[in-house]
């Protein structure tokens, strides 16, 4: 009875929510992707810069999304996400295996605490650039156009409202509702327990939930 | 937490943390189960579930992937200064800066005991840790006292041979002489830094049978022979290593920095 209102399995939802990088194995053993990257990461061991690029090329879109949702301004996430890489690149040798995607999001986080703790002590507003249509998925011809507006429209409410809750809150549901790692990976970055972790990301909904109350019937469509 | 539209007085009460929790079927205790089971008998409950699973769905869904606004990958000018500082692996995982931290800690200590130490002279112990940094061979130029003591103590090695010749130090008729040539012998020191070790060992220095053979200088003697290592004083020993490693631990203290950037 518990679990009937969920709308499908919990590692469906896992995979699927993992709009970026690629959905990890279910075995035991590292995923191809794995694999990949810790070859990669050998090679930039090694002085290869063009392997390090790969993972780059690999990572940045991932990095960027997860970043500029956590501090909602795209000049400063940029900032944030080439320091990030810039750090992985100088950090190389402490990577101690693992998910080279987790091991990312850890410093890309790392440095968008500090613009964020930054940002507290010298408040500056942030260009509003969500309202901007570049943010705006691409659309075909054969798509209902008025579901595409309910959608932007979704998207911008709760764009709106993630900025509006609390950093850790916030930093734990962009990872698990649209990052997609799962409650162990998220203790791993963020350096908490699996208890804070699960707390931080049922207030957060529940935040969420408060702040979206008058356009609840946004998402009831 | 939520006044939801007409909040009942029974529903202001519910743990709605409980209801969050069960959206995303998080294990739940068997009292956590049954207090659920009666919430969920509340329409607000039930509201509030169903709403919290449509905002699950929508944040993975209908947030857009936002483009981004530049290609991130290193260039080889951005490249090269970022892995310039290059450390060794069993040091970049390391936690630096809490051992760095620990480190400088342990050398202000060591300093403040240092400098505590009843019966320490300061500004002599300064200096001692000003000759151990700046090299032993000032430290002749005080040795006066122990310059005459090694007169008629029993010298090491080379000394009997030296003391056995004429004009030499160890003769009455030339103990007066060390006395009176003692600043010219202390002006000579510092012409040659090589000398230094001299007064640890108490031994000739290098060319000294030579010098004693054809002058009998007063340099030629084991001047600090008597020195014991008795004479060095622990509070200059603390000092001297609380700053060292006081420098040691700010200096991984920055590296720690540079790491964690």
């Amino acid at each position: 009875m518990l679990d009937s209102g969920r709308p499908r399995d919990r590692r469906d939802r896992r995979t699927r929510a993992a709009p970026v990088t690629e959905p990890r194995t279910a075995g035991g053993g590292p995923s191809p992707e794995q694999a990949r990257d810790e070859r990669l990461v050998q090679r930039a061991l090694s002085g290869d810069l063009d392997a390090f690029n790969e993972l780059v090329t690999h990572y940045q879109d991932f990095l960027f999304a997860l970043v500029v949702r956590m501090v909602g301004d795209r000049d400063a996430a940029a900032d944030v996400v080439q320091e990030a890489f810039l750090n992985a690149y100088r950090n190389l040798r402490s990577y101690r295996g693992g998910a080279v995607r987790s091991w990312l999001a850890r410093i890309a986080l790392n440095a968008a605490t500090d613009v964020l703790r930054r940002r507290r002590r010298r408040p500056a507003e942030p260009y509003p650039d969500w309202e901007d249509d570049a943010w705006q998925p691409p659309t075909g011809p054969e798509v209902d156009p008025e579901q595409v507006a309910t959608r932007r429209a979704r998207g911008r409410v709760l764009t709106d409202a993630l900025q509006r809750i609390g950093e850790d809150q916030r930093r734990a549901i962009v990872l698990f509702d649209v990052e997609g790692f799962d409650y162990a990976e998220i203790a791993a970055i963020t350096g908490v327990s699996l208890g804070t972790v699960k707390s931080r990301i049922h207030r957060g909904r529940l935040a969420l939930r408060e702040l979206l109350q008058d356009q609840m019937e946004l998402f009831r469509e | 937490m939520i006044p939801s539209q007409p909040a009942s007085q029974e529903h202001a009460r519910h743990d709605l943390e409980l209801v969050a929790a069960a959206v995303e079927g998080d294990a739940l205790s068997i009292g956590e189960r049954e207090r659920l089971a009666t919430q969920l008998a509340c329409p607000d409950c039930r509201a509030l579930q169903a709403d919290l699973l449509r905002l699950a769905t929508s944040l993975r869904s209908d947030l857009p992937l936002p483009p981004r606004p530049r290609d991130f990958r290193l260039s080889p000018s951005t490249a090269g200064p970022a892995r310039r500082l290059h450390l060794p692996a069993w040091l970049a995982g390391a936690p630096l800066q809490p051992l760095a931290a620990a480190v400088c800690s342990v050398g202000l200590l060591l300093v403040l005991v240092g400098v505590a130490v009843p019966g320490t002279d300061r500004p002599s112990v300064l200096q001692t840790v000003g000759n151990a940094i700046s090299g032993p061979a000032e430290r002749e130029s005080s040795g006066g006292t122990g310059y005459d003591q090694a007169a008629g103590a029993p010298q090491p090695s080379a000394a009997p041979s030296a003391a056995s010749l004429p004009g030499a130090m160890g003769s009455p008729a030339a103990s007066a002489g060390p006395t009176a040539a003692l600043p010219a012998f202390s002006s000579e020191e510092p012409k040659s830094p090589q000398e230094g070790p001299r007064d640890a060992g108490g031994s000739l220095p290098p060319g000294a049978e030579g010098m004693v053979g054809a002058s009998a200088s007063p340099g030629s003697t084991p001047p600090q022979a008597a020195q014991s290592p008795a004479s060095i004083d622990p509070a200059a020993l603390l000092l001297a290593g609380g700053i060292l490693l006081t420098l040691v631990g700010l200096g991984g203290l920055i590296l720690g920095r540079r790491q964690g950037r």
